[in-house]
Protein backbone atom coordinates (compact mmCIF):
# COMPACT_ATOMS: atom_id res chain seq x y z
CA UNK A 1 0.00 0.00 0.00
CA UNK A 2 1.47 3.39 -0.95
CA UNK A 3 2.61 6.06 1.74
CA UNK A 4 -0.40 8.42 0.23
CA UNK A 5 -2.86 5.22 0.88
CA UNK A 6 -1.77 5.03 4.55
CA UNK A 7 -2.12 8.50 4.66
CA UNK A 8 -5.85 9.08 3.99
CA UNK A 9 -6.03 5.74 5.87
CA UNK A 10 -4.70 7.74 8.82
CA UNK A 11 -7.11 10.89 8.07
CA UNK A 12 -10.03 8.67 7.62
CA UNK A 13 -9.55 6.92 11.19
CA UNK A 14 -9.02 10.60 12.73
CA UNK A 15 -12.33 12.02 11.26
CA UNK A 16 -14.05 8.59 12.77
CA UNK A 17 -12.48 9.04 16.12
CA UNK A 18 -13.99 12.88 16.05
CA UNK A 19 -17.07 11.80 14.89
CA UNK A 20 -17.27 9.01 17.23
CA UNK A 21 -15.85 10.90 20.01
CA UNK A 22 -18.02 13.84 19.81
CA UNK A 23 -21.57 12.71 18.96
CA UNK A 24 -20.53 9.90 21.95
CA UNK A 25 -19.67 12.98 24.16
CA UNK A 26 -22.58 14.30 23.81
CA UNK A 27 -24.95 10.85 23.89
CA UNK A 28 -23.52 10.47 27.29
CA UNK A 29 -24.12 13.82 28.65
CA UNK A 30 -27.31 13.51 27.01
CA UNK A 31 -28.35 9.98 27.35
CA UNK A 32 -27.66 10.11 31.16
CA UNK A 33 -30.22 12.62 32.14
CA UNK A 34 -32.92 11.48 29.69
CA UNK A 35 -32.04 7.55 31.09
CA UNK A 36 -32.56 8.89 34.39
CA UNK A 37 -35.86 10.68 33.57
CA UNK A 38 -36.90 7.49 31.56
CA UNK A 39 -36.57 5.86 35.31
CA UNK A 40 -37.52 7.57 37.88
CA UNK A 41 -40.85 8.85 36.40
CA UNK A 42 -41.61 5.48 35.96
CA UNK A 43 -44.67 3.55 38.16
CA UNK A 44 -43.44 3.29 41.64
CA UNK A 45 -40.25 5.28 41.52
CA UNK A 46 -38.64 8.39 42.96
CA UNK A 47 -40.19 10.74 40.68
CA UNK A 48 -43.43 9.30 39.11
CA UNK A 49 -45.02 10.80 36.75
CA UNK A 50 -47.22 9.31 33.78
CA UNK A 51 -47.31 11.63 30.97
CA UNK A 52 -43.36 12.84 31.39
CA UNK A 53 -42.56 8.91 31.60
CA UNK A 54 -44.90 8.33 28.22
CA UNK A 55 -43.95 11.60 26.70
CA UNK A 56 -40.38 10.52 27.17
CA UNK A 57 -40.56 7.29 25.77
CA UNK A 58 -42.24 7.86 23.15
CA UNK A 59 -39.72 10.24 21.85
CA UNK A 60 -37.06 8.06 22.46
CA UNK A 61 -38.90 5.05 20.32
CA UNK A 62 -39.74 7.34 17.53
CA UNK A 63 -36.09 8.31 17.05
CA UNK A 64 -34.79 4.40 17.69
CA UNK A 65 -37.49 3.07 15.18
CA UNK A 66 -36.21 5.81 12.27
CA UNK A 67 -33.85 4.29 10.22
CA UNK A 68 -30.53 6.11 10.91
CA UNK A 69 -30.49 6.61 6.58
CA UNK A 70 -33.63 8.19 6.66
CA UNK A 71 -32.64 10.67 9.92
CA UNK A 72 -29.66 11.83 8.78
CA UNK A 73 -31.44 12.84 5.34
CA UNK A 74 -34.49 14.22 7.24
CA UNK A 75 -32.72 16.13 9.88
CA UNK A 76 -30.57 18.23 7.37
CA UNK A 77 -32.39 21.54 8.35
CA UNK A 78 -31.44 20.75 11.99
CA UNK A 79 -27.84 20.07 11.20
CA UNK A 80 -27.71 22.98 8.87
CA UNK A 81 -28.94 24.99 11.84
CA UNK A 82 -26.50 23.80 14.13
CA UNK A 83 -23.38 22.52 12.54
CA UNK A 84 -23.88 25.75 10.30
CA UNK A 85 -23.35 22.83 7.38
CA UNK A 86 -24.34 19.80 6.09
CA UNK A 87 -21.75 18.18 4.99
CA UNK A 88 -18.26 17.33 6.44
CA UNK A 89 -17.23 15.57 9.71
CA UNK A 90 -18.43 18.24 11.81
CA UNK A 91 -22.04 17.93 10.21
CA UNK A 92 -22.21 14.42 10.88
CA UNK A 93 -22.02 15.25 14.57
CA UNK A 94 -25.29 16.38 14.71
CA UNK A 95 -27.50 13.38 13.17
CA UNK A 96 -24.77 10.84 15.41
CA UNK A 97 -25.98 12.29 18.56
CA UNK A 98 -29.10 12.53 17.59
CA UNK A 99 -29.54 8.61 17.13
CA UNK A 100 -27.27 7.93 19.66
CA UNK A 101 -28.64 9.67 22.69
CA UNK A 102 -32.29 7.99 22.77
CA UNK A 103 -30.09 4.63 22.01
CA UNK A 104 -27.84 4.28 25.00
CA UNK A 105 -30.61 6.63 27.50
CA UNK A 106 -32.65 3.05 26.95
CA UNK A 107 -29.59 1.11 27.74
CA UNK A 108 -28.55 3.38 30.63
CA UNK A 109 -31.96 3.14 31.94
CA UNK A 110 -32.28 -0.67 32.08
CA UNK A 111 -28.44 -0.64 33.80
CA UNK A 112 -29.71 1.67 36.50
CA UNK A 113 -32.73 -0.55 36.86
CA UNK A 114 -30.73 -3.02 38.09
CA UNK A 115 -29.90 -1.02 41.29
CA UNK A 116 -31.34 -3.32 44.28
CA UNK A 117 -34.59 -1.17 45.01
CA UNK A 118 -33.87 -1.60 48.86
CA UNK A 119 -30.36 0.74 48.12
CA UNK A 120 -32.97 3.59 47.44
CA UNK A 121 -34.91 3.08 50.35
CA UNK A 122 -32.05 2.96 52.29
CA UNK A 123 -31.34 6.36 51.01
CA UNK A 124 -34.72 7.78 51.17
CA UNK A 125 -34.65 6.91 55.04
CA UNK A 126 -31.73 8.79 55.53
CA UNK A 127 -33.46 11.60 54.28
CA UNK A 128 -31.78 12.02 50.58
CA UNK A 129 -33.79 14.06 48.45
CA UNK A 130 -34.46 12.71 44.61
CA UNK A 131 -30.68 14.28 43.58
CA UNK A 132 -28.66 12.73 45.80
CA UNK A 133 -30.61 9.55 45.59
CA UNK A 134 -29.50 9.83 41.56
CA UNK A 135 -26.15 11.16 42.10
CA UNK A 136 -25.42 9.51 45.36
CA UNK A 137 -26.99 6.07 44.80
CA UNK A 138 -28.04 5.33 41.34
CA UNK A 139 -25.37 6.23 39.16
CA UNK A 140 -22.60 5.35 41.77
CA UNK A 141 -24.57 1.73 41.80
CA UNK A 142 -24.85 1.18 38.31
CA UNK A 143 -21.52 2.51 37.11
CA UNK A 144 -20.51 -1.14 35.80
CA UNK A 145 -23.50 -1.33 33.65
CA UNK A 146 -23.44 2.48 33.10
CA UNK A 147 -19.85 2.03 31.29
CA UNK A 148 -20.75 -1.47 29.21
CA UNK A 149 -24.13 0.69 28.13
CA UNK A 150 -21.69 3.70 26.20
CA UNK A 151 -19.60 0.67 25.50
CA UNK A 152 -22.22 -0.65 22.87
CA UNK A 153 -23.03 2.66 22.11
CA UNK A 154 -19.90 3.70 21.20
CA UNK A 155 -19.31 0.60 18.85
CA UNK A 156 -22.85 1.38 17.12
CA UNK A 157 -21.81 4.85 16.63
CA UNK A 158 -19.14 3.12 14.85
CA UNK A 159 -20.55 1.55 12.80
CA UNK A 160 -23.34 4.20 12.40
CA UNK A 161 -20.12 6.70 11.15
CA UNK A 162 -19.27 5.07 8.25
CA UNK A 163 -23.08 5.98 7.04
CA UNK A 164 -22.64 9.44 7.89
CA UNK A 165 -19.93 9.17 4.95
CA UNK A 166 -23.27 9.66 3.23
CA UNK A 167 -23.64 13.46 3.35
CA UNK A 168 -19.72 13.54 3.13
CA UNK A 169 -19.31 12.93 6.58
CA UNK A 170 -15.51 11.40 5.96
CA UNK A 171 -13.93 9.04 8.58
CA UNK A 172 -13.63 5.16 7.10
CA UNK A 173 -16.95 4.23 5.75
CA UNK A 174 -16.30 7.17 3.27
CA UNK A 175 -13.01 5.88 2.36
CA UNK A 176 -14.11 2.70 2.05
CA UNK A 177 -16.76 3.37 -0.15
CA UNK A 178 -15.02 5.99 -2.44
CA UNK A 179 -11.46 4.50 -2.91
CA UNK A 180 -13.13 0.65 -2.17
CA UNK A 181 -16.26 0.77 -4.28
CA UNK A 182 -16.34 3.64 -6.80
CA UNK A 183 -12.86 3.43 -7.75
CA UNK A 184 -12.67 -0.24 -7.07
CA UNK A 185 -9.28 -0.50 -4.86
CA UNK A 186 -10.53 -3.64 -2.83
CA UNK A 187 -7.12 -3.28 -0.85
CA UNK A 188 -8.57 -0.50 0.44
CA UNK A 189 -11.49 -1.70 1.21
CA UNK A 190 -9.98 -4.34 2.96
CA UNK A 191 -7.98 -2.30 5.15
CA UNK A 192 -10.65 0.05 6.16
CA UNK A 193 -12.72 -2.81 7.50
CA UNK A 194 -9.40 -4.39 9.37
CA UNK A 195 -8.76 -0.80 11.21
CA UNK A 196 -12.62 -0.73 11.85
CA UNK A 197 -11.89 -4.32 13.69
CA UNK A 198 -9.18 -3.13 15.21
CA UNK A 199 -11.09 -0.14 16.72
CA UNK A 200 -13.62 -2.10 17.83
CA UNK A 201 -11.88 -4.37 19.44
CA UNK A 202 -10.07 -1.81 21.38
CA UNK A 203 -12.95 -0.04 22.43
CA UNK A 204 -14.98 -3.28 23.76
CA UNK A 205 -11.53 -4.03 25.38
CA UNK A 206 -11.26 -0.51 27.20
CA UNK A 207 -15.36 -1.16 28.49
CA UNK A 208 -15.02 -4.46 29.61
CA UNK A 209 -11.61 -3.39 31.28
CA UNK A 210 -13.77 -0.19 32.98
CA UNK A 211 -16.27 -2.54 33.88
CA UNK A 212 -14.46 -4.90 35.61
CA UNK A 213 -12.53 -2.07 37.75
CA UNK A 214 -15.44 -0.46 38.89
CA UNK A 215 -17.63 -3.75 39.44
CA UNK A 216 -17.59 -4.47 43.14
CA UNK A 217 -20.06 -6.95 43.89
CA UNK B 1 -40.86 8.70 72.10
CA UNK B 2 -42.83 6.93 69.58
CA UNK B 3 -46.58 6.80 69.02
CA UNK B 4 -48.50 5.38 66.53
CA UNK B 5 -52.16 5.76 66.66
CA UNK B 6 -54.65 4.04 65.00
CA UNK B 7 -51.79 3.19 62.53
CA UNK B 8 -53.68 1.71 58.83
CA UNK B 9 -52.29 1.38 56.19
CA UNK B 10 -54.13 -0.81 52.97
CA UNK B 11 -52.55 -1.56 49.69
CA UNK B 12 -54.24 -1.71 46.47
CA UNK B 13 -53.41 -5.24 45.82
CA UNK B 14 -53.46 -7.46 42.52
CA UNK B 15 -57.30 -8.58 42.95
CA UNK B 16 -58.39 -6.92 46.23
CA UNK B 17 -57.32 -4.46 48.65
CA UNK B 18 -54.89 -5.44 51.18
CA UNK B 19 -55.43 -4.47 54.59
CA UNK B 20 -51.45 -4.62 55.95
CA UNK B 21 -52.27 -2.51 58.96
CA UNK B 22 -55.70 -2.55 61.22
CA UNK B 23 -55.70 0.38 63.48
CA UNK B 24 -52.18 -0.28 65.51
CA UNK B 25 -52.12 2.03 68.22
CA UNK B 26 -48.62 1.89 70.26
CA UNK B 27 -46.16 4.26 72.20
CA UNK B 28 -42.62 3.25 72.52
CA UNK B 29 -40.75 4.97 75.33
CA UNK B 30 -37.71 7.21 75.08
CA UNK B 31 -35.17 4.88 75.54
CA UNK B 32 -36.60 1.45 75.03
CA UNK B 33 -36.06 -1.26 72.98
CA UNK B 34 -39.53 -2.16 71.41
CA UNK B 35 -39.60 -5.72 69.92
CA UNK B 36 -42.64 -6.34 67.58
CA UNK B 37 -42.94 -9.66 66.35
CA UNK B 38 -45.35 -11.49 64.06
CA UNK B 39 -45.22 -14.03 61.49
CA UNK B 40 -44.40 -13.27 57.49
CA UNK B 41 -47.29 -11.45 56.13
CA UNK B 42 -47.78 -10.15 59.67
CA UNK B 43 -47.80 -6.37 58.72
CA UNK B 44 -44.53 -5.96 60.36
CA UNK B 45 -42.06 -4.21 57.35
CA UNK B 46 -45.26 -1.90 56.91
CA UNK B 47 -45.62 -0.88 60.35
CA UNK B 48 -41.88 -0.01 60.76
CA UNK B 49 -42.08 1.91 57.36
CA UNK B 50 -44.96 3.93 58.39
CA UNK B 51 -42.25 5.39 61.16
CA UNK B 52 -40.26 7.00 59.33
CA UNK B 53 -43.15 7.31 56.16
CA UNK B 54 -41.62 5.18 53.88
CA UNK B 55 -44.64 3.90 53.58
CA UNK B 56 -47.49 6.45 53.96
CA UNK B 57 -50.40 5.29 55.97
CA UNK B 58 -53.54 5.70 54.89
CA UNK B 59 -55.08 6.70 57.81
CA UNK B 60 -53.87 7.27 61.79
CA UNK B 61 -50.93 9.38 63.01
CA UNK B 62 -47.50 8.42 63.56
CA UNK B 63 -45.61 10.62 65.92
CA UNK B 64 -41.59 10.86 66.67
CA UNK B 65 -40.36 12.83 69.33
CA UNK B 66 -43.98 14.35 69.27
CA UNK B 67 -43.85 15.23 65.59
CA UNK B 68 -46.19 14.65 62.95
CA UNK B 69 -44.33 12.97 59.96
CA UNK B 70 -47.16 13.10 57.67
CA UNK B 71 -47.48 16.98 58.24
CA UNK B 72 -43.68 17.63 57.19
CA UNK B 73 -42.91 19.03 53.56
CA UNK B 74 -40.18 17.47 51.95
CA UNK B 75 -37.69 19.29 53.27
CA UNK B 76 -38.88 19.00 56.98
CA UNK B 77 -39.32 15.21 56.53
CA UNK B 78 -35.87 14.73 55.17
CA UNK B 79 -34.54 16.36 58.49
CA UNK B 80 -36.61 14.71 60.57
CA UNK B 81 -35.57 11.39 58.68
CA UNK B 82 -31.97 12.08 59.81
CA UNK B 83 -33.40 11.70 63.50
CA UNK B 84 -34.40 8.27 62.42
CA UNK B 85 -31.85 5.84 61.70
CA UNK B 86 -33.02 2.57 60.02
CA UNK B 87 -31.41 -0.61 59.99
CA UNK B 88 -32.23 -3.87 56.78
CA UNK B 89 -32.49 -7.26 56.91
CA UNK B 90 -30.16 -7.86 54.05
CA UNK B 91 -28.31 -4.43 55.35
CA UNK B 92 -28.72 -2.23 52.02
CA UNK B 93 -25.42 -1.38 51.40
CA UNK B 94 -23.84 0.63 48.38
CA UNK B 95 -21.80 -2.19 46.47
CA UNK B 96 -19.47 0.80 45.17
CA UNK B 97 -18.73 2.06 48.49
CA UNK B 98 -16.08 0.88 50.84
CA UNK B 99 -16.98 0.20 54.97
CA UNK B 100 -15.91 3.66 55.36
CA UNK B 101 -18.21 5.28 52.59
CA UNK B 102 -21.16 3.54 53.17
CA UNK B 103 -20.63 5.14 56.80
CA UNK B 104 -19.68 8.60 55.13
CA UNK B 105 -23.18 8.32 53.01
CA UNK B 106 -25.73 9.50 55.38
CA UNK B 107 -22.80 12.57 56.74
CA UNK B 108 -22.84 13.61 53.38
CA UNK B 109 -26.54 13.67 52.59
CA UNK B 110 -26.74 16.11 55.53
CA UNK B 111 -24.22 17.96 53.88
CA UNK B 112 -21.58 17.63 56.54
CA UNK B 113 -18.32 18.89 55.56
CA UNK B 114 -15.31 16.24 54.80
CA UNK B 115 -13.69 17.49 58.08
CA UNK B 116 -16.12 16.69 60.05
CA UNK B 117 -17.22 13.60 58.05
CA UNK B 118 -13.84 11.20 58.60
CA UNK B 119 -13.24 11.52 62.38
CA UNK B 120 -16.48 10.44 63.09
CA UNK B 121 -16.94 7.17 60.45
CA UNK B 122 -14.02 6.44 62.29
CA UNK B 123 -15.92 6.91 65.59
CA UNK B 124 -18.73 4.80 64.34
CA UNK B 125 -16.87 2.24 63.21
CA UNK B 126 -14.83 1.87 66.06
CA UNK B 127 -17.82 1.82 68.11
CA UNK B 128 -19.04 -0.95 65.85
CA UNK B 129 -16.01 -2.94 66.08
CA UNK B 130 -15.00 -2.41 62.39
CA UNK B 131 -12.12 -0.40 62.38
CA UNK B 132 -10.08 -2.34 60.62
CA UNK B 133 -12.23 -2.97 57.90
CA UNK B 134 -12.95 0.31 56.84
CA UNK B 135 -11.23 0.08 53.37
CA UNK B 136 -13.22 -3.14 52.75
CA UNK B 137 -15.66 -3.46 49.71
CA UNK B 138 -19.26 -4.81 50.81
CA UNK B 139 -18.43 -7.60 48.98
CA UNK B 140 -15.40 -8.66 51.22
CA UNK B 141 -17.13 -8.40 54.38
CA UNK B 142 -19.41 -11.12 55.99
CA UNK B 143 -22.58 -11.19 56.70
CA UNK B 144 -22.34 -9.93 60.43
CA UNK B 145 -19.80 -7.46 59.61
CA UNK B 146 -22.56 -5.89 56.94
CA UNK B 147 -25.11 -5.52 59.72
CA UNK B 148 -22.57 -3.71 61.99
CA UNK B 149 -21.42 -1.50 58.55
CA UNK B 150 -25.24 -1.04 58.38
CA UNK B 151 -25.64 -0.12 62.21
CA UNK B 152 -22.85 2.38 62.02
CA UNK B 153 -24.35 4.03 58.53
CA UNK B 154 -27.58 4.23 60.96
CA UNK B 155 -26.11 5.88 63.78
CA UNK B 156 -24.04 8.49 61.83
CA UNK B 157 -26.65 11.36 62.48
CA UNK B 158 -26.93 10.67 66.16
CA UNK B 159 -30.93 9.61 65.82
CA UNK B 160 -33.28 9.53 68.24
CA UNK B 161 -34.56 6.38 67.16
CA UNK B 162 -33.21 2.89 65.23
CA UNK B 163 -35.63 0.87 63.50
CA UNK B 164 -34.15 -2.35 62.63
CA UNK B 165 -36.76 -3.94 60.07
CA UNK B 166 -35.48 -8.07 60.85
CA UNK B 167 -32.04 -7.01 61.22
CA UNK B 168 -30.55 -10.15 62.13
CA UNK B 169 -33.02 -12.77 59.71
CA UNK B 170 -30.44 -12.91 57.57
CA UNK B 171 -27.84 -13.89 60.06
CA UNK B 172 -26.65 -17.47 61.52
CA UNK B 173 -27.98 -17.73 64.89
CA UNK B 174 -24.33 -17.10 66.70
CA UNK B 175 -23.79 -13.47 64.55
CA UNK B 176 -27.64 -12.99 65.56
CA UNK B 177 -26.30 -13.20 69.40
CA UNK B 178 -23.30 -10.23 68.40
CA UNK B 179 -25.53 -8.29 66.57
CA UNK B 180 -28.04 -8.46 68.98
CA UNK B 181 -25.62 -7.63 71.70
CA UNK B 182 -24.43 -4.95 69.93
CA UNK B 183 -28.21 -3.19 69.47
CA UNK B 184 -28.63 -3.57 73.06
CA UNK B 185 -25.05 -2.25 74.03
CA UNK B 186 -25.92 0.86 72.00
CA UNK B 187 -28.67 1.17 73.39
CA UNK B 188 -27.36 1.79 76.88
CA UNK B 189 -24.72 3.83 75.66
CA UNK B 190 -26.39 6.12 73.39
CA UNK B 191 -29.65 5.99 75.09
CA UNK B 192 -31.13 5.43 71.78
CA UNK B 193 -34.52 4.16 71.25
CA UNK B 194 -34.69 1.09 69.43
CA UNK B 195 -37.74 -0.87 67.76
CA UNK B 196 -37.25 -3.80 66.29
CA UNK B 197 -39.33 -5.91 64.50
CA UNK B 198 -38.57 -10.12 63.88
CA UNK B 199 -40.67 -13.10 63.10
CA UNK B 200 -38.03 -15.14 65.86
CA UNK B 201 -38.99 -15.00 69.40
CA UNK B 202 -35.51 -15.19 70.46
CA UNK B 203 -34.51 -11.47 69.29
CA UNK B 204 -37.12 -10.14 71.12
CA UNK B 205 -36.19 -12.29 74.08
CA UNK B 206 -32.77 -11.46 73.97
CA UNK B 207 -33.07 -7.84 74.08
CA UNK B 208 -36.44 -6.14 73.95
CA UNK B 209 -38.59 -4.81 77.41
CA UNK B 210 -41.27 -4.38 75.33
CA UNK B 211 -43.44 -6.70 72.77
CA UNK B 212 -45.99 -6.06 70.52
CA UNK B 213 -47.55 -9.52 68.99
CA UNK B 214 -48.58 -8.34 65.02
CA UNK B 215 -51.33 -10.70 63.05
CA UNK B 216 -53.16 -9.95 60.11
CA UNK B 217 -51.82 -6.36 60.43
CA UNK B 218 -53.64 -6.47 64.21
CA UNK B 219 -51.88 -5.81 67.03
CA UNK B 220 -53.43 -8.94 69.48
CA UNK B 221 -51.64 -7.51 72.41
CA UNK B 222 -48.48 -5.54 73.83
CA UNK B 223 -46.27 -5.20 77.10
CA UNK B 224 -43.50 -5.88 79.28
CA UNK B 225 -41.90 -9.23 77.41
CA UNK B 226 -41.57 -11.25 80.30
CA UNK B 227 -45.84 -10.89 81.11
CA UNK B 228 -47.03 -10.93 77.71
CA UNK B 229 -44.84 -14.17 76.91
CA UNK B 230 -45.61 -15.76 80.21
CA UNK B 231 -49.30 -14.92 80.20
CA UNK B 232 -50.25 -14.94 76.25
CA UNK B 233 -53.53 -13.91 75.49
CA UNK B 234 -53.17 -15.38 71.59
CA UNK B 235 -52.91 -18.74 69.91
CA UNK B 236 -50.39 -16.28 67.93
CA UNK B 237 -48.34 -15.76 71.03
CA UNK B 238 -48.94 -19.30 72.64
CA UNK B 239 -46.95 -20.35 69.14
CA UNK B 240 -43.89 -18.19 69.74
CA UNK B 241 -43.82 -19.13 73.37
CA UNK B 242 -43.49 -22.51 72.62
CA UNK B 243 -40.59 -21.83 69.89
CA UNK B 244 -38.63 -21.10 72.90
CA UNK B 245 -39.85 -23.24 75.51
CA UNK B 246 -41.70 -25.24 73.87
CA UNK B 247 -40.80 -29.09 73.96
CA UNK B 248 -43.22 -32.33 73.13
CA UNK B 249 -44.58 -35.10 75.30
CA UNK B 250 -44.08 -38.74 74.53
CA UNK B 251 -46.72 -39.40 71.84
CA UNK B 252 -47.85 -42.69 73.92
CA UNK B 253 -48.46 -40.53 76.55
CA UNK B 254 -50.21 -37.94 75.30
CA UNK B 255 -52.95 -40.02 73.65
CA UNK B 256 -53.17 -42.22 76.70
CA UNK B 257 -54.44 -38.86 78.65
CA UNK B 258 -56.30 -37.01 75.85
CA UNK B 259 -58.03 -40.28 76.13
CA UNK B 260 -58.91 -40.06 79.97
CA UNK B 261 -59.56 -36.46 80.78
CA UNK B 262 -59.40 -35.16 84.22
CA UNK B 263 -57.84 -36.21 87.03
CA UNK B 264 -56.85 -39.50 88.49
CA UNK B 265 -54.89 -41.17 90.40
CA UNK B 266 -52.00 -40.39 87.97
CA UNK B 267 -52.82 -37.61 86.28
CA UNK B 268 -50.63 -35.67 83.81
CA UNK B 269 -50.27 -31.97 84.47
CA UNK B 270 -48.78 -28.81 82.83
CA UNK B 271 -47.14 -26.22 84.92
CA UNK B 272 -45.86 -23.36 83.51
CA UNK B 273 -43.08 -22.01 85.81
CA UNK B 274 -42.74 -18.34 85.93
CA UNK B 275 -40.98 -16.01 88.46
CA UNK B 276 -42.78 -17.05 91.88
CA UNK B 277 -42.95 -21.13 90.73
CA UNK B 278 -39.58 -21.57 89.45
CA UNK B 279 -37.90 -20.14 92.55
CA UNK B 280 -39.68 -22.36 95.11
CA UNK B 281 -38.98 -25.70 95.66
CA UNK B 282 -42.36 -26.61 93.77
CA UNK B 283 -41.61 -30.74 93.24
CA UNK B 284 -40.75 -31.27 96.86
CA UNK B 285 -43.48 -28.85 98.50
CA UNK B 286 -46.32 -30.60 96.38
CA UNK B 287 -44.15 -34.17 97.53
CA UNK B 288 -44.49 -33.46 100.61
CA UNK B 289 -47.72 -31.65 101.62
CA UNK B 290 -50.22 -33.26 99.19
CA UNK B 291 -48.24 -36.91 99.34
CA UNK B 292 -47.76 -37.12 95.95
CA UNK B 293 -45.06 -39.01 93.76
CA UNK B 294 -44.23 -36.42 91.27
CA UNK B 295 -42.18 -37.73 88.03
CA UNK B 296 -41.19 -35.28 85.94
CA UNK B 297 -41.70 -36.25 82.05
CA UNK B 298 -40.15 -33.11 80.14
CA UNK B 299 -40.02 -29.92 80.33
CA UNK B 300 -37.68 -27.14 79.72
CA UNK B 301 -36.63 -24.11 81.88
CA UNK B 302 -35.68 -21.01 80.08
CA UNK B 303 -34.98 -17.09 80.97
CA UNK B 304 -36.38 -13.98 79.85
CA UNK B 305 -34.42 -10.83 80.87
CA UNK B 306 -32.47 -12.77 83.51
CA UNK B 307 -36.35 -14.11 84.61
CA UNK B 308 -36.93 -17.63 84.51
CA UNK B 309 -39.41 -19.05 82.00
CA UNK B 310 -40.20 -22.55 81.27
CA UNK B 311 -42.83 -25.35 82.01
CA UNK B 312 -43.02 -28.77 83.05
CA UNK B 313 -44.91 -32.07 82.62
CA UNK B 314 -45.15 -34.32 85.34
CA UNK B 315 -47.47 -36.84 86.32
CA UNK B 316 -48.92 -36.37 89.72
CA UNK B 317 -49.70 -40.33 91.36
CA UNK B 318 -51.33 -39.94 94.80
CA UNK B 319 -55.27 -39.75 95.67
CA UNK B 320 -57.10 -37.88 93.15
CA UNK B 321 -58.81 -35.55 95.89
CA UNK B 322 -54.90 -34.51 96.99
CA UNK B 323 -53.67 -34.03 93.43
CA UNK B 324 -57.31 -31.49 92.94
CA UNK B 325 -55.78 -29.64 96.66
CA UNK B 326 -52.47 -29.75 95.22
CA UNK B 327 -53.65 -27.85 91.85
CA UNK B 328 -56.29 -25.72 93.65
CA UNK B 329 -52.97 -24.81 95.49
CA UNK B 330 -50.84 -24.08 92.44
CA UNK B 331 -53.53 -21.82 91.00
CA UNK B 332 -53.83 -19.35 94.13
CA UNK B 333 -50.40 -18.85 93.94
CA UNK B 334 -51.14 -18.03 90.54
CA UNK B 335 -48.76 -20.66 89.00
CA UNK B 336 -50.69 -21.83 85.54
CA UNK B 337 -51.80 -25.65 85.77
CA UNK B 338 -53.37 -27.74 82.99
CA UNK B 339 -54.53 -30.83 83.58
CA UNK B 340 -53.80 -32.81 80.21
CA UNK B 341 -55.42 -35.95 81.59
CA UNK B 342 -54.96 -38.94 83.77
CA UNK B 343 -53.36 -42.44 82.84
CA UNK B 344 -55.07 -45.57 84.33
CA UNK B 345 -52.94 -47.96 86.12
CA UNK B 346 -54.00 -50.80 83.44
CA UNK B 347 -53.28 -48.26 80.47
CA UNK B 348 -50.21 -46.84 81.52
CA UNK B 349 -47.36 -47.25 78.61
CA UNK B 350 -43.71 -48.69 79.61
CA UNK B 351 -42.04 -45.28 80.75
N1 LIG C 1 -46.14 -2.61 48.25
C1 LIG C 1 -47.11 -3.49 48.53
N2 LIG C 1 -48.18 -3.64 47.71
C2 LIG C 1 -49.16 -4.53 47.99
N3 LIG C 1 -49.18 -5.31 49.07
C3 LIG C 1 -48.15 -5.22 49.92
C4 LIG C 1 -47.06 -4.32 49.70
N4 LIG C 1 -46.18 -4.45 50.72
C5 LIG C 1 -46.69 -5.39 51.54
N5 LIG C 1 -47.87 -5.85 51.08
C6 LIG C 1 -48.74 -6.86 51.72
O1 LIG C 1 -49.03 -6.41 53.02
C7 LIG C 1 -48.97 -7.47 53.95
C8 LIG C 1 -47.94 -7.16 55.01
O2 LIG C 1 -46.65 -7.16 54.44
P1 LIG C 1 -45.33 -6.82 55.26
O3 LIG C 1 -45.54 -5.57 56.01
O4 LIG C 1 -44.19 -6.88 54.34
O5 LIG C 1 -45.30 -8.05 56.28
P2 LIG C 1 -44.09 -8.67 57.12
O6 LIG C 1 -42.96 -7.71 57.11
O7 LIG C 1 -44.68 -8.86 58.48
O8 LIG C 1 -43.75 -9.97 56.49
C9 LIG C 1 -48.67 -8.72 53.14
O9 LIG C 1 -49.89 -9.36 52.87
C10 LIG C 1 -48.04 -8.18 51.90
O10 LIG C 1 -48.31 -9.04 50.82
MG1 LIG D 1 -40.93 -7.95 56.45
Amino acid sequence: MSRQMIDLLLEALAETLAMVGAAGAVAIAAGLPLGVLLLISGKGHILENRPVNVVAGALVNAVRSTPFIILLVAIVPLTRLIAGTSIGTQAAIVPLSIAATPFVARLFEAAMREVDPGLIHAAQAMGATRLQIVLKVLIPEARPGLMAAATVMLIGLIGYSAMAGAIGGGGLGDLGVRYGYQRFLPEVMAAVVVVLIVLVQAVQSLGDTLVRRYSRR
Amino acid sequence: MLELVELTKVYPGATAPVVALDRVSLTVGRGEIFGVIGRSGAGKSTLIRCINLLERPTSGTVRVDGQDLASLDTRALNAARRDIGMVFQHFNLLSSRTAFDNVALPLEIAGRKPAEIAPRVAELLELVGLADEARRYPAQLSGGQKQRVGIARALANRPKVLLCDEATSALDPETTIQILDLVADINRRLGVTVVLITHEMNVVRRIAGKVAVLERGRMLESGAVYDVFTRPQSETTRSFVAETVGYSLPAALRATASRHPGVGAATLLRVDLTDAAAREPLVSELSRRFALDLNIVAGRIDEIQGRPFGSLAMIAAGKPDCIETAIGHLRQRNVHVEVLGHVPADDRPAA
